[in-house]
């Protein structure tokens, strides 16, 4: 009889626990059996690991052959840990040493034919590894880049079983490219510019408040005036992330499945369709909950367009990410949280035919809309939604086609970026020590008795009176004043913010008025 | 020419568990319900000889796997109940009852290799 063991990772959301593999040979007919809560995945894992081992001559034990993957009461999904069963099985039959197995974290799939593939979530399972004090991992030759930007841990690729032989004799493979392997510069993205929009001062304006203060952003306005066209190029106006973001949000896509070459640095931007499903939106899946949509826009841009036409059920489960920055997702085989700090951006036509409103041109086209259509079609975008929505701006259709072009040169978007820098610096500076960073975070209660606005409270009264804002509505308006005040590099809040902060609001009082 | 490597790899087992000590108490016996490659006592200290019902896999290379992979876990819930009803008839036989596998595969131009599982199950 004989023993082994190596190692991988079990991974639960984006928290990875060590798996030990243990491979144990003993007299009896010839089978294998492999225990310790294997999904139906990894149970087939035994017939790959055996068809790759025949085909390539290794041989497999002709024993009873048992694979222990403990904790076993961890259930364990995917097929990842086939190097790993592959190691353990090959020292238990002696046919390699067991040193490098026993200190390395394996992680990768096998095929038939013996090459290694490549799986999901390589990059939270090789920092998980690394937070457990490992400092080597092999992985699949693929994704070599992948596991390397997790920095003080060793990483060796190998493309087949003959390399990971190579590897468990302490050789590790020469590094070779992989086609189709992503690698840091294979794709030259275009880069979105707020240059690339043409008029909309308007829309612009939002845009750069909503990126100082980081408060979310409803766009309502008749189809093709750019609503998408100014949501997407958000992510541009943001400061790039910082180190640690950037690893949870590499981890987060990684997870989700996407080939990843390089740490994603920009802060990403999600634009889910209309059907989305609340498992699509907020994480899903049968057995551990995959992540969704909102944690994909994780320190990023969740741009929700045509709100009202997504399910309620949809749009009500943001609210607990919203406040929280997390979700929580239960399945059969267990809770897996995820990190949700998005900022949001909703976008939605006037009503129905998206003409309401709109200046009737010499055609006599104006808004077809029974009365009663138009008010469905605003309640559907849920109150405690649009509360937590800070600027409510309402675009209207450029008259002129070419008014950018002939005019001046747009701002682009690293002028705009860099004002949105300082603004957010001085908001640091002015929070340092509450916890808050931006504006947006700023409860109302604070925001009255710490930061109230030196001038322009009769307007607010006067606003609060005629019932144009709300008691809620008037820690919005301040609120923005002071991001406007820091956008501008003022060290208070005077009138011209409190009634440029109003304006910013204007759109959610006509909606409320319809 | 399997009848014959099945012949061939039986007579094989029978000389090695004679060599251990064993006397062969029956083979090839048959029932309604199939066979009994071997059946074999196996002396111990002390005791009566324990009954063992000895299934054999010959193969003539491992193209198809190694020998004793054939025993499939259907085949051994038969052999099982084959032995039960080898021992009902033959009362007074021994004591206890196990069921061994022997795989023998040929290799050309060299000895036999045999692999003795004891208690298969």
């Amino acid at each position: 009889m004989s023993t082994a063991a190596a190692w991988s990772v079990a991974l639960t959301g984006l928290d990875g626990t060590m798996v030990e593999v243990e491979a144990s040979i003993t007299s009896g007919l010839p089978c294998t059996v492999l225990v310790g809560l294997p999904d139906t995945a990894l149970n087939e894992s035994r017939d790959r690991c055996r068809a790759a081992a025949s085909s390539l001559g290794v041989g497999w034990p002709t024993e009873r052959l048992t694979i222990n993957l403990t904790p076993a009461s961890l259930p364990k999904a995917g097929s990842h840990y086939d190097l790993a069963i592959m190691a353990a099985v090959l020292c238990a039959a002696g046919k390699v040493p067991s040193q490098v197995a026993s200190r390395a974290v394996l992680i990768g799939e096998i095929g038939l034919d013996g090459r290694v593939r490549r799986v999901n979530g390589v990059l939270p399972a090789v920092l998980a590894a690394r937070r457990a004090g490992r400092s080597l991992v092999i992985v699949p030759m693929i994704q070599v880049a992948e596991a390397r930007l997790v920095t003080d841990v060793e990483v060796w690729g190998v493309g087949s079983l003959a390399d990971l032989m190579e590897a468990l004799h302490g050789r590790p493979p020469e590094i070779v490219p992989v086609p189709g392997a992503v690698t840091a510069s294979s794709e030259p993205a275009r880069r979105l510019d707020l240059a690339d929009v043409t008029g909309q001062p308007e829309g612009r304006w939002a845009l750069e408040v909503a990126a100082a203060g980081g408060h979310h952003l409803f766009f309502q306005g008749p189809p093709g005036v750019g609503k998408t066209m100014l949501a997407e190029r958000l992510p541009t106006l943001l400061p790039p992330l910082t180190q640690d973001e950037a690893l949870q949000v590499s981890a987060l896509h990684s997870l989700a499945g996407e080939p990843l070459g390089e740490l994603i640095t920009v802060p990403p931007y999600f634009a889910p369709h209309h059907n989305a499903t609340v498992a699509a939106m907020v994480g899903g899946g049968s057995r551990l909950a995959k992540p969704g949509a909102i944690s994909l826009a994780h320190r990023g841009v969740l741009f929700l367009d045509e709100v009202p036409e997504f399910s309620t059920r949809v749009i009500e489960s943001l609210r607990t990410p919203l406040e929280s920055g997390w979700v929580s997702v239960a399945r059969a085989q267990g809770m897996v949280r995820y990190p949700a700090r998005f900022q949001l951006v909703l976008g939605a036509n006037p009503c129905p035919c998206g003409r309401y409103g709109a200046t009737v041109g010499r055609s006599g086209v104006g808004c077809r809309c029974q009365p009663m259509q138009l008010r469905r079609y605003n309640e559907r975008i849920s109150a405690p939604m649009l509360d937590r929505v800070d600027i409510h701006q309402r675009l209207d259709a450029p008259r002129r086609a070419f008014a950018g072009v002939t005019e001046e040169h747009p701002e682009s978007s690293a002028q705009v970026a860099a004002r949105v820098a300082e603004a957010r610096e001085r908001q640091r500076h002015r929070l340092a020590g509450t916890g808050w960073l931006l504006n947006a975070e700023v409860p109302g209660y604070y925001l009255r008795r710490a930061l109230p606005p030196q001038g322009g409270r009769q307007l607010l009264e006067t606003a609060l009176a005629q019932g144009r804002v709300s008691a809620r509505g008037v820690d919005k308006v301040i609120r923005l004043a002071w991001t406007l005040a820091d956008l501008e590099g003022m060290a208070a809040v005077g009138a011209d913010q409190v009634a440029a902060a109003l304006s910013l609001n204007r759109a959610e009082w006509q909606v409320a008025a319809l | 020419m399997n009848r014959l490597l099945g012949a061939w790899g039986e007579q094989i087992a029978v000389d090695h568990l004679l060599g251990l000590g064993w006397t062969i108490a029956d083979r090839n016996w048959r029932c309604d319900a199939g066979e009994l490659d071997i059946v074999a006592l196996e002396p111990l200290p002390g005791r009566p000889p324990c009954v063992v019902v000895v299934e054999v896999k010959a193969k003539a290379g491992t193209r198809y796997g190694p020998p004793l992979e054939a025993i499939t876990h259907r085949k051994l819930n038969r052999l099982r109940a084959l032995a039960v009803r080898w021992v009902r008839e033959h009362p007074g036989v021994g004591l206890g009852l196990r069921l061994d596998a022997v795989g023998v595969l040929k290799s050309p131009g060299c000895a036999p290799r045999l692999t003795h599982v004891r208690g298969a199950s």
